[in-house]
């Protein structure tokens, strides 16, 4: 009984995080511009990626395995942004025109 | 921090002997050892960072919620035919650390629909994919928390 319950949260959660990558995938392509694109990129990177691995803990008995993913999703959410801000650092420098792509703003 | 890197030895290891029990005390204590030669680090500034987890856990679990939402924001903008009405939002940050004000800066790139572009001094911009996600950029959850634990550092380090 306990496998089966386990066995279908596993399966809910990977489908759930493979959702989200794909919804992120398809966002790549629906947007037209690369800052735009890029936050469809990091929806893979936070929540598809956690709920894959919160299923795949889900699915393992052995504690040091599990240990082993939340370690590997803890550091993808640490340096995932660090790359993302210095594409979108790289994009606006190099923009001659960042006014035709979106509003400008001082707050 | 010797005991952090006595965990990641354990869980890299993925069993429990004596053997690998001492090795990792004597290679854990090794790093420690170099961590406060070389990489600025004592055990009084831990005793301080010690003091902040509770509000660290609490900051991460606001970090995830805000993560589940902001996903589920996005889905929408993906599959409908709306256009999204992308906006460079700058503004400054009451924080005056320069490790808060970076961990308020990722937390804005980690969470999807905000990227933070540039961090000069006390400077964010932003860019957001949509005008609702630009809307109470400048007061953040996040800041608020921040702004409290930065609060209590600075008692910490007057007594």
């Amino acid at each position: 009984m306990i496998e089966w319950i386990r066995f279908v949260l596993t399966a809910l959660f990977l489908l759930g995080g493979l959702f989200i990558l794909i919804s992120g995938v398809v966002g790549q392509y629906r947007f037209r511009y690369v800052l735009n694109r890029m936050h469809a990129a990091s929806m893979g990177d936070s929540l598809g990626l956690m709920l894959v691995m919160l299923g795949l803990c889900i699915s393992q008995n052995d504690v040091f395995v599990i240990l082993k993913y939340l370690l590997t999703a803890a550091f993808l959410l640490l340096t995932s942004p660090t790359s993302g801000h210095l594409i979108a650092r790289l994009e606006i420098a190099t923009n001659e025109h960042p006014e035709k792509e979106m509003e400008l703003m001082q707050k | 921090m010797a005991v952090l890197f006595f965990a990641l030895w354990m869980i890299l290891n993925g069993r429990i002997t004596l053997e690998i029990v001492l090795f990792g005390i004597v290679i854990s204590g090794l790093l420690y050892w170099f961590c406060v030669k070389f990489l600025d680090y004592s055990p009084r500034r831990e005793w301080q960072a010690i003091r902040l987890i509770p509000s660290g856990l609490k900051y991460a679990w606001t970090l995830l919620c805000e993560i589940v939402k902001s996903n589920l924001a996005m889905l929408p903008l993906i599959y409908s035919s709306r256009k999204p009405e992308p906006k460079l939002v700058t503004f400054k940050t009451p924080l005056k650390r320069k490790s808060t004000r970076c961990i308020l800066a990722n937390s804005i790139t980690v969470t999807p629909g905000t990227i933070s572009v540039y961090l000069e001094e006390d400077t964010l911009t932003v860019h957001c994919l949509d005008t609702a996600m630009a809307d109470g950029i400048e007061d953040l959850e996040f800041q608020r928390q921040l702004l409290k634990m930065e609060q209590m550092l600075e008692e910490g380090t007057k007594k």
